[in-house]
């Protein structure tokens, strides 16, 4: 088991400036508005949050700079944001507007170089590798780009060793497969990736029940990203630490 | 109301730190690196993230080191955080060998260790010293903070501890304090209620 303390993300979808939910990053369904829920879920215990701009990368902008001004002003702990990131200057843009962090899918797999860039400007713990895997094969998986649409033909393993290698400070990783459907992780995928890098891994997709978060945790994660749980069934995380703790996993008392 | 002065030298989260302060208490900020103005202030905030090289070299040609030296030997309080509390120490050995400000004694060296991750990035539990003689930081004993971080300051005298966190089966320095002096790993306009309620208390010390 990882000895790490195990952090409890609020996962964010956005669109334009709404909170979205999908199932395996399809269908876009409106939730509501996004910093008032990043607030609802900081007041309530989350660890972190992370905000993905959804449909920024096929538009080749983001649009969370507003959603993100709004949040770090009554937000206190760790901002993540993702989609569209193509370049330094995008980033500039999100950390001025109060992220912390950033994510990079499509970005760094079209320019890997991309991670050395943000990671040399603004620090490793800066730069978030966000790799969309979906399972083509037992124990292969194939990076996926522009929210799941596109096949890279890239191996999510060899992938998830080489943004290390190149700078990055975590890795997020999501489950096209498990996405939305709440029937856990894909842990497999988790257990192959935490077993070749030693930068901390955050899992999102398919959380579905208590259970699950043990799972991830004895699969070596340092995270878990929850999306749906929180947005459609109101799960708080008050109980999501508990259950942690239940099972005897470490996490911050709250 | 109250003046504090964020040292701006390019790097670092000074705009989560701004919000922080501005939460917490009506105050002043001022985001500089002017000699005068900075000596104006009630107090110093030395913020940072990212590499303790490039972060010193920053402060060295902006002449800042001088003035923050000068501040300090003014008895009012000054906070490093992160990286800018391990740039209070003697020396460090990140990515080489580099000179720091000498404010409180010590060397910043790799947390690395085949047996667990780095960088460390997560909540942990603020352990108060018992050999850290006064400091208005010891009451945050149990408190959770959120840390980032590679590197850790090692300090020469123990009695500059006044925190630490265990991480697997080590200690690892979390609030370091020599007089007006006091730097810390986490980041406390990171680390929710417990993070603010620290900078509200130094602001009040």
């Amino acid at each position: 088991m990882n000895k790490n303390n195990l952090r409890l993300i609020a996962r964010l979808d956005v669109k334009g400036q709404d909170l979205i939910k999908t199932v395996h990053l399809e269908g876009l369904r409106i939730v509501g508005d996004p910093a008032k829920q990043a607030m609802q879920y900081y007041l309530d215990g989350a660890d972190e949050i992370i905000y993905i701009d959804l449909v920024a990368s096929l538009y080749n902008r983001n649009n969370l700079s507003d959603v993100l001004e709004r949040t770090a002003k009554e937000v206190f702990i760790p901002i993540t944001a993702g989609g569209g990131i193509r370049e330094i200057s995008d980033v500039s843009t999100l950390l001025n507007a109060g992220a912390d962090k950033i994510a990079v899918n499509t970005g760094i797999v079209r320019n890997p170089n991309l991670i050395e860039d943000i990671a040399n400007t603004f620090g490793s713990q800066c730069m978030v590798a966000h790799i969309e895997a979906k399972k083509i094969d037992i124990n292969k998986w194939e990076v996926f780009t522009d929210c799941a649409r596109e096949p890279t033909g890239i191996d999510v393993l060899d992938w998830a060793t080489e943004v290390e290698a190149r700078g990055a400070g975590e890795i997020l990783i999501t489950s096209i497969d498990q996405e939305g459907t709440r029937k856990g992780f894909d842990i497999k995928l988790i257990k192959e990736i935490t077993k070749r890098v030693s930068i901390p891994v955050i899992c999102s997709g398919g959380y579905g029940k208590d259970i699950h978060m043990l799972e991830c945790s004895l699969a070596g994660a340092d995270g878990i990203a929850f999306a749906d749980v929180l947005h459609i069934q109101k799960e708080s995380f008050k109980n999501l630490h508990s259950i942690a703790q239940h099972y005897g996993l470490l996490t911050r008392s709250i | 109301m109250k003046n504090i002065t964020i040292v701006n030298y390019g790097v670092g989260n000074i705009f989560s730190i701004s919000q922080a302060l501005s939460k917490v208490q009506k105050c002043k900020i001022n985001l500089v690196n002017d000699r005068k103005l900075i000596l104006s202030s009630d107090y110093l905030i030395l913020p940072g993230v990212g590499a303790f090289g490039s972060a010193i070299s920053r402060i060295n040609e902006l002449g800042l080191n001088d003035i923050i030296q000068e501040f300090a030997q003014t008895g009012k309080p000054v906070l490093g955080i992160c990286l800018g509390m391990q740039l209070l120490a003697d020396l460090s050995f990140e990515f080489g060998k580099y000179k720091g400000l000498g404010l409180i004694s010590g060397n910043v060296e790799s947390l690395k260790n085949s047996l667990y991750k780095t960088p460390v990035i997560g909540w942990y539990e603020n352990l108060s010293n018992d050999f850290h003689s006064n400091s208005f930081a010891k009451k945050f004993n149990s408190y959770y903070f959120y840390f980032v971080h590679s590197f850790q300051f090692i300090p020469s005298s123990k009695n500059d501890i006044v925190a630490v966190y265990r991480y697997h089966d080590t200690n690892i320095t979390s609030i370091v304090q020599r007089e007006n002096i006091i730097g810390v790993q986490f980041h406390p306009e990171k680390s929710g209620e417990a993070g603010l309620s620290f900078i509200d208390d130094f602001l009040n010390s």
